[in-house]
């Protein structure tokens, strides 16, 4: 009961007090007219303001999160690899089940060729097929090894990519193109951040769509190219037998061929990467940093830009771009 | 206890404010932020509320919004009337017949004054065979259309029968009111949350019908062709381009069967499948503060007005999605069939 | 509180507040100023909890991911559909035994053709047994896909459904830091966010019509493999059934993945990124292990289509007072 009378009262507190909010909308043209005490204005200004710049380094900060990690360890990010090690487990079970189909098969195979061999040209084929299955079986047994074998053929090549590189100038590059505003105790309004900070002063909204530019450019570069294959490439490393197995059967060639394709793709795509900062350095170095400048009071610095969106782009078109060269 | 300490609490802010606002009217200060942000608070958001809610759900009841889901088996079924292509089928039969008729009546000649080797004569036989066939074919396709149409109408009416029509028409329900629902609840606080919502309102109310008109509008395209693609058939040099125009004739009338077997396939979907925890957007989840929440209670829980739950949500947006896609699939799928 | 201290506190307060109006008006203005921005704190917290419960609500599929990725429908459905069809193709397929079986016996001219028709009519014969079986050949592909996720479920997805669960709680939390400080300030990553975790219940509940669709046509890319012309035809609806039975497989060993892999990423990498990669990765990894079910594109389409609109929204509105 006393909950109900409660109730009521605060029902007639709050209708009391629509009606009151009603009479005073009804006067709200003129309240916008009017000027008021100077402290109240004084303080409203100032709350906006605090609010941008509040907003305007949390969401920087969202969007250079991991940027320094990225240019102190550019080399072993690009050349992270999953460890043969931690991924044995599964390599395991996949080679046992593995073994499971072609032991039977082969077992099968011998026994055609030994009492079924009807006409020559079957055991031929025959005799073809079981070739190919075990030299199949040879390759499954000795996967892990096999894999190790890639995982390090590719990160040679990586590295003899990168050695040489002027990494500097592709950190140099991010720098110069995310840029910097007076929020990060410097005295200049440059590149995508200078873009961000004018953008969210003109309206917060605006202000979040030139947020999404760090997205794509630092979000992206750590995810596609490097962090998806990571995890692709343990996926194509595990499925290894299990692609060979699906290699030797006309039957399901096809789909053999794709995770194989895929398998190779994924792992080489560090190189890809690699050659990537390596064009980006040179591009840098031979047509100098002021090549383009594109802005209005800010200058974004078109080429270093260009660079850095490559690196985290590209890798998704080269995925598309190789397709069918097993035969 | 706590529920007890916390309506004090609000009482006594309540009576603050009130004093407040009562002492700077008396005084004659305008509070104006005070007031005008307790409407945006209150009164703001009710108008949202009720301004999304209104003209769409009354769209979606009593006019056409909802009109694919109480017409999908008739917008399905429907095939453009074959009368349509007469006038072009009498164009190409007149210049057809004089042509046609020239040709046969040479090679009848020549089988019987020129009969040479008996290659001549079976070569000159297929093509005599092969005239005829054409001009009877052609002087027959808008019958033939009919009969395809009618092959098509049938298998798609028993693919419905399948499963009752009324599950279907509640999945395709409950998908656009779920959406509307959804997208009400999120404007509430503001209006921007409830967008891409709303978005798909529109696209669950909108999207089939353009699918089923563009099968419509292309298949009226290929029915006039028809004819064309039987002479071009018959003809060695492009017979590639009659198959293709007979095939893509025979895909896209089909692809009616396969919309309706889409319909069919979710409808059973949704009754084997139950999830673990199916959850529900009511208006509950909107008005988190307990106060209100009782208030509310009150007017909500007699009226089943203003709930979806996850599992009608997914399958209606499923059902409207897969009338889309599999068409797609189908047309990727079906290539090159004819002999 | 008993009744007469109440009154005796509410007493205190009018006071008090009388001697403040009566004080000045700046002192007002700036009580005025603070009321004004605890209630725009308020709504925002509005926001984020209505933004909160949306989140959560569809974060229940997280739940189902074992159940729905392991299940298969009950054959009791399909069996209808394939008896349907089985009906349409009988009497086609006795036509064309007929017609076989009187060539062979009339108008058998060469032997060349007469072998040509009796292999032809062989195809024909067990191509009939294998329609009669295609109920038995679904339940196989069933009982082989079921076996097999579980296996592989019990591997160790549970770690990666609770990466995909912290890449949904890592989004959520940036969305409420970025609107407690304006309350547009997270919108589109609220609507990102949504239109992701939509996205992958859609995935999950359109594998399930897929697959008692293409189930429903076994008999019919059965029937079209055995004639030439149609057989690619045939070859395609049959791997089709065989792919979107076999989806969860290539979900589950992402999950699988993610859940091993994860702990030996170099630690210097932001979790976050680490998160949404491997969200990104669980909805690619169809395509990428199949090489069907392109659902990265069909995300990124869907979400170019619905995110028009809270721009749309966003440049028309023009920003009432609550700025």
């Amino acid at each position: 009961m006393r909950m109900n009378s409660r109730i009521k009262i605060l029902i007639v507190i709050g209708l009391i007090l629509v009606a009151m909010s009603i009479s005073t909308a009804v006067r709200i043209p003129k309240i916008f007219g009017e000027s008021h005490e100077t402290g109240f204005n004084r303080m409203g200004i100032i709350i906006w303001i605090a609010k941008r710049l509040l907003y305007i380094w949390l969401s920087a900060s969202y969007g250079t999160e991991g940027l320094n990690e990225l240019k102190a360890n550019l080399s072993e990010i690009v050349m992270m690899n999953p460890s043969i090690t931690t991924l044995s487990n599964l390599m395991v079970i996949v080679i046992k089940l593995v073994f499971a189909l072609y032991i039977p098969a082969i077992a099968f195979l011998g026994f055609y060729i030994l009492f079924l061999s009807s006409s020559p040209e079957g055991r031929a084929e025959a005799k073809s097929m079981l070739t190919k299955l075990i030299v199949g079986l040879i390759f499954v047994s000795v996967s892990p090894q096999l894999m190790n074998l890639l995982l390090t053929v590719s990160e040679g090549l990586t590295s003899s990519i990168l050695a040489p590189t002027a990494k500097g100038v592709f950190t140099k590059a991010w720098d110069t193109s995310i840029g910097a505003t007076p929020l990060d105790l410097r005295l200049e309004l440059s590149g995508l951040k200078g873009l961000h900070f004018i953008a969210t002063f003109i309206e917060i909204e605006l202000g979040f769509y030139t947020f999404l530019f760090f997205m794509i450019l630092v979000w992206g570069a750590f995810i596609f190219p490097i962090l998806i294959r990571f995890f692709a490439v343990s996926v194509f490393i595990v499925l290894f037998p299990l692609s060979i197995l699906l290699y030797s059967f006309e039957f399901t060639k096809a789909l053999g061929r794709t995770m194989l394709e895929q398998t190779i793709i994924w792992t080489f795509l560090q190189v890809i990467n690699a050659l990537i900062v390596l064009t980006v350095v040179q591009s840098i170095i031979s047509l100098g940093e002021d090549f383009m400048k594109v802005g209005w009071g800010i200058t974004i610095p078109v080429i270093p830009l260009v660079g850095c969106l490559m690196f985290a782009v590209a890798p998704l078109f080269i995925i598309r771009f190789f397709r069918g060269f097993l035969p | 206890m706590r529920k007890k300490k916390f309506m004090n609490l609000m009482a006594l802010a309540l009576v603050i404010i009130l004093l407040m606002i009562v002492s700077a009217e008396a005084k004659g200060i305008k509070l104006e932020s005070l007031e005008v942000l307790l409407e945006s608070l209150i009164i703001k958001p009710l108008i949202r509320g009720l301004v999304i809610a209104a003209p769409i759900g009354y769209w979606l009841a009593y006019q056409d919004g909802t009109s694919f889901v109480k017409n999908f088996n008739r917008v399905i079924l429907y095939n453009p009337p074959t009368e349509g292509i007469l006038p072009f089928l009498n164009i190409l039969l007149k210049i057809l017949f004089p042509v046609y008729s020239l040709l046969i009546v040479s090679i009848g000649f020549y089988l019987l004054l020129y009969s040479s080797s008996p290659e001549g004569r079976a070569n000159a036989k297929s093509l005599l065979s092969k005239l005829i066939i054409t001009l009877v074919l052609i002087s027959l396709s808008s019958r033939l259309i009919w009969l395809i149409f009618s092959i098509s109408g049938y298998l798609t009416d028993s693919i419905f029968s399948l499963t009752s029509l009324e599950l279907i028409r509640e999945i395709l329900n409950g998908g656009i009111w779920g959406m509307l629902i959804l997208s009400t609840w999120l404007m509430i606080p503001d209006i921007e949350l409830g967008a891409v919502s709303l978005m798909l309102v529109y696209v669950f109310a909108w999207l089939p019908y353009m699918v089923i008109s563009l099968r419509n509008i292309i298949l009226t395209a290929l029915m006039i062709l028809f004819p064309l693609g039987i002479l071009l058939y018959f003809i060695p040099e492009l017979k590639s381009i009659g198959k293709t125009i007979l095939e893509q004739f025979l895909i896209w009338t089909f692809i009616q069967a396969f919309m309706a077997l889409a319909l069919v396939s979710v409808a059973k979907a949704f009754s084997v499948t139950t999830l673990v925890s199916n959850p529900e957007i009511t208006c509950l989840n909107i008005f988190p503060v307990p106060g209100i929440n009782n208030m509310l209670a009150w007017f909500f829980t007699s009226i089943d007005l203003g709930t979806t739950n996850l599992m009608t949500l997914g399958f209606g947006a499923v059902a409207h999605f897969s009338i889309i896609l599999v068409p797609i699939v189908m047309v990727l799928l079906f290539k090159k069939f004819l002999p | 509180m008993d009744k007469k201290s109440r009154i005796f506190t509410l007493l205190v307060v009018i006071l008090l507040l009388s001697t403040l109006v009566n004080a000045g008006g700046a002192l007002l203005g700036i009580i005025d100023v603070a009321i004004k921005e605890g209630l725009k704190l308020v709504a925002k917290g509005w926001i984020v909890s209505t933004g909160w419960q949306v989140i959560d609500f569809y974060e229940k599929i997280f739940d189902s991911f074992p159940l729905l990725l392991t299940t298969n429908p009950p054959m009791s459905e399909i069996t209808s559909g394939m008896f349907f069809f089985i009906k349409i193709i009988a009497p086609f397929y006795i036509l064309a035994i007929v017609i076989l079986a009187l060539y062979i016996l009339m108008a058998s001219s060469s032997m060349r053709g007469r072998a040509k028709a009796k292999s032809m009519l062989t195809n024909l014969i067990i191509g009939l047994v294998l329609i009669s079986l295609s109920p038995g050949v679904l339940k196989v592909f069933f009982i082989i896909s079921e076996n097999l996720a579980n296996a592989l479920i019990s591997m160790g997805a549970n770690a990666g459904i609770s990466a995909l669960k912290g890449a949904s709680g890592g989004l959520y939390e940036k969305f409420w830091k970025l609107t407690l400080i304006h309350r547009t300030g997270g919108i589109e990553l609220f609507a990102i966010h949504t239109t992701l975790l939509f996205g992958l219940t859609i995935m999950l509940l359109l594998r399930h019509v897929m697959v008692i669709l293409f189930g429903m046509l076994l008999p019919l890319a059965f029937f079209l493999y055995l004639f030439y012309p149609t057989k690619h035809i045939g070859k395609g609806l049959f791997m089709q059934t065989f792919l979107w039975t076999f989806m969860p497989i290539a979900w589950i060993l992402a999950l699988v993945i993610i859940g091993t892999v994860i702990g030996s990423i170099p630690s210097y990498i932001p979790e976050f990124y680490i998160l949404i990669a491997a969200l990104f990765f669980f909805i690619g990894s169809p395509m990428m292990i199949l090489g069907v079910g392109d659902w990265l594109a069909f995300l990124v389409f869907l979400f170019e289509v619905l995110q028009a609109a809270p721009l749309s929204i966003g440049a028309v509105v023009i920003d009432e007072t609550m700025k």
